[in-house]
């Protein structure tokens, strides 16, 4: 058991001493041009926008639409009050004789 | 030149590269072919070395603007080489076709002579020989790309967990869990490498 132990140590570190040899493997020049041609081909990189200019653009691309919206919705909200109040305010009117509901809204 | 000059050479060209100098990236290409080729080097097989260094570059090249200069250039560019030789191993797992090598009558002879030989001098020069490298393919071609991988930085390179982690974009206790496991499978791959070659003896 200890010698199997001993064994399969002793051939991890070879194999270890193996792996790092590896960094003797000959490779050409060639690949040098290659990158540099693949490159020119690519072209200039594309500059990525920071998060600031990033946000600006957004921020104006979105702000017609956002304000269409928020007019929106205010008038939506004036008009649903508008509509309530009048309704309320007939109510009132038609069953002024009714002291029970002027009793209730506290007329 | 200081590290500290060097880094901030290295930023000037960056930025020179992203304002539209294709050709100043020859500078930095040329600075680190050394560094990228001994990362790929150890992780991809001989005749694939020049094209994934290739693609290291290139990778680099693409992702320039989004370097901040937070580590060092080399560093950086460690982490994309490191990166491109897990993607190769992924490719490769999944487009593979062939079957897996096995141990020839040769490997056998060479294991009994690397394991029953005493003298240090030995065991150098034994993991030096086509052999060697021949049985640790042989072995890590078993396992999977991620096993491969971590086993190689930490394991066979010395690497610490955390340095793993960062090279691979990793949490440590991922790291630390296929360390755990991929060491288990290649000391049975081992074990059996070495129980078949006393079996036959």
């Amino acid at each position: 058991m200890k010698s199997s132990r001993n064994q399969l140590e002793r051939l991890t570190n070879i194999l270890r001493q193996a792996y790092l040899g590896k960094e003797r493997i000959e490779v050409g020049d060639q690949w040098q041009n290659n990158v540099m041609v693949r490159i020119r081909q690519m072209g200039p990189v594309a500059h990525a926008p920071g998060f600031l200019p990033t946000f600006e653009q957004l921020f104006w691309r979105l702000a017609p639409a956002t304000s269409l919206l928020t007019l929106a919705l205010a008038g939506l909200t004036i008009a649903i009050d508008f509509v309530f109040e009048y309704d309320l305010f007939q109510l009132l009117l038609n069953a002024v004789e009714d002291s029970a509901l002027v009793h209730l809204f506290g007329v | 030149m200081d590290d500290t000059s060097s880094n901030q050479d290295d930023d000037e060209i960056v930025c020179q590269v992203v304002a539209g100098s294709v050709n100043a990236f020859e500078h930095l290409l040329k600075k680190y072919q050394y560094l990228v080729l001994a990362i790929v080097k150890k992780h991809v097989p001989s005749d694939q070395i020049e094209d994934s260094v290739q693609d290291v570059f290139v990778r680099a090249y693409r992702s320039l603007p989004t370097y901040r200069g937070k580590n060092s250039f080399g560093h950086w560019l460690s982490v994309i080489a490191v990166r491109t030789c897990y993607d190769f191993w992924r490719e490769h797992y999944k487009s593979r076709e062939l079957p897996m090598s096995s141990l020839t009558g040769e490997h056998q002879v060479w294991l009994d002579a690397a394991l029953f030989e005493n003298s240090s001098q030995s065991f150098r020069e034994a993991g030096l020989q086509k052999e060697a490298r021949e049985i640790l393919d042989w072995a890590l071609d078993r396992l999977s790309a991620e096993d491969r991988m971590v086993l190689e930085l930490v394991y066979l390179e010395g690497l610490s967990v955390k340095e793993a982690a960062g090279q691979l974009g990793w949490s440590t206790a991922n790291v630390k869990v296929r360390l755990f496991r991929s060491r288990k499978k290649l000391h049975a791959l081992l074990t059996g490498a070495i129980t078949h070659e006393r079996s036959d003896a």
